[in-house]
């Protein structure tokens, strides 16, 4: 069974020189497979998936595969406009074939009304895939910036 | 597989992953730690550079 799935994370990501804020709200395909593994496929950003055993773990693998993308960009990056620029290729770069699986598990749980027990819903119109990467200073440094990391199903 | 199904392909080392490359298209997400569960990052890169059909075969030999 496919479903899919919308995502959020706001993290802050040490780079050299810089402090950023990594706003991300993307897609990805959750993938239960014939052999138990839950699998998650990242649609945008699409260069990164993450598998376990359960769905849980599946969340926490594709999430560490994900920070461990922007960690590799701020080793590299000198400056954070490089780091922006590296960080909107990666936030851009579309899986087409994993998209169109994902459309189809979209109109799939639209038809049949499946949901996954516990993860909330939220219709997929109302979260299309944005990127905000922000400098953070002292200026706008605020708790109030802080949120844990989300999994809805589109719906 | 990548010899195989992307001439001319190309890797690059970073802190935490491999960055694979591909006719324009790059994959940054290949984890240099591998875990028993591989085959979903294989699978899914290759689907992202478009060599899944070709790969498709020795994809499922790593079963």
């Amino acid at each position: 069974m496919k479903y899919p799935l919308l995502f959020s994370f706001r993290d802050l990501i040490a780079g050299k020189g810089f402090v950023a804020g990594v706003v991300v709200d993307g897609r990805v395909l959750l993938e239960e497979e014939g052999d138990g593994e839950v699998w998650m496929y990242g649609v945008q950003p699409g260069g990164v998936a993450g598998g376990g055993p359960s769905r849980d773990a599946a969340f926490r693998e594709f999430k560490n595969r994900y920070i461990s993308v922007l960690y590799d960009v701020a080793q590299d990056a000198d400056s954070f406009a490089v780091f922006e620029r590296e960080v909107t290729a990666f936030f851009n770069t579309v899986s087409d074939g994993t998209g169109r699986d994902w459309e189809a598990a979209l109109a799939e749980v639209r038809r049949t009304q499946a949901s996954l027990p516990g993860v909330p819903t939220m219709k997929a119109e109302d979260r299309t895939p944005t990127l905000q990467i922000i400098l953070i200073d002292e200026t706008n440094s605020r708790p109030s910036a802080n949120a844990l990391d989300q999994f809805s199903e589109a719906a | 597989m990548l010899d195989a199904c992307a001439s001319g392909w190309k890797k690059a080392e970073k802190t935490h992953n491999f960055i694979v490359t591909f006719g324009g298209k790059t994959y940054p997400g290949l984890p240099k730690k591998h875990s028993s569960v591989e085959i979903g990052h294989i699978r899914h890169m290759a689907r992202l550079l478009g060599i899944l059909d070709c790969a498709k075969t020795q994809i499922e030999l790593m079963r």
